[in-house]
């Protein structure tokens, strides 16, 4: 399936047309989301063997969610870098959507590596059809830091949205 | 006073990481906000 007459035919067919609906909000609004998970990732890089020191008795081992989330984290570096190298807008976009799907892809293998493979990770205690196996004291404390986290990521990427519209604006008075 | 756990200092240790990590990400976004 090729576009019409005047934009270019891309080996991607149809997906071409899904993957880029020529609407740049989504870019800038991916962008955003990538810079935070990058800073997000750090975070539950460092901590996670933080934790697992006094609990596990080693600080990394290569288990498959470990090195999966390892992955995820060097895929979101990927996608930066890929930003940061491509300067056409439109050629950015289409280049960053499918390192974005790529990466996308890799979350339920994330999620369903403790079945998948021998981990040193429990099964799922609150992610499971059964109701969660958490002590209630627990699990008030997960969720309440879930809201949390959501309202730190929502807050990070609307600014950093915010700062890409300025930046676009910037570049259009220079241009 | 209730005994501290024994991965206490592990605890702290974490909470610092992702405070420096998280308020170093904000300050980076204020920065780039308001750079000339």
């Amino acid at each position: 399936m090729c576009p019409p007459p005047g934009r270019r035919c891309s080996p991607w067919g149809w997906w071409d047309s899904a993957l880029i609906v020529k609407d740049l909000r989504f870019d800038r609004f991916a962008a955003a989301s990538a810079e935070v998970g990058t800073a997000f990732s750090l975070v539950m890089l460092t901590t996670g063997p933080i934790w697992a020191k006094p609990i596990w008795g080693t600080w990394w081992t290569w288990d498959a969610r470990l090195t999966l989330t390892l992955f995820l984290f060097f895929l979101f570096i990927g996608y930066l870098l890929l930003r940061g190298a491509v300067v056409e807008p439109g050629l950015r976009a289409r280049y960053s959507a499918v390192l974005g799907i790529c990466g996308l892809v890799l979350l339920p293998f994330i999620h369903l590596s403790v079945y998948l493979f021998r981990t040193l990770h429990p099964q799922p205690i609150v992610l499971k059809p059964s109701s969660p196996s958490l002590p209630g004291s627990m699990l008030v404390t997960l969720l309440v830091s879930f809201a949390v986290f959501t309202l730190l990521y929502v807050g990070f990427v609307t600014q950093r949205y915010a700062l890409a519209l300025q930046r676009e604006a910037q570049g259009r008075e220079h241009a | 006073m209730p005994d501290v756990p024994h991965n206490g200092a592990y605890m702290v240790a974490a909470y610092i990481v992702t405070a420096v990590i998280l308020l170093g990400y904000a300050l980076s976004l204020y920065r780039r906000a308001n750079k000339p």
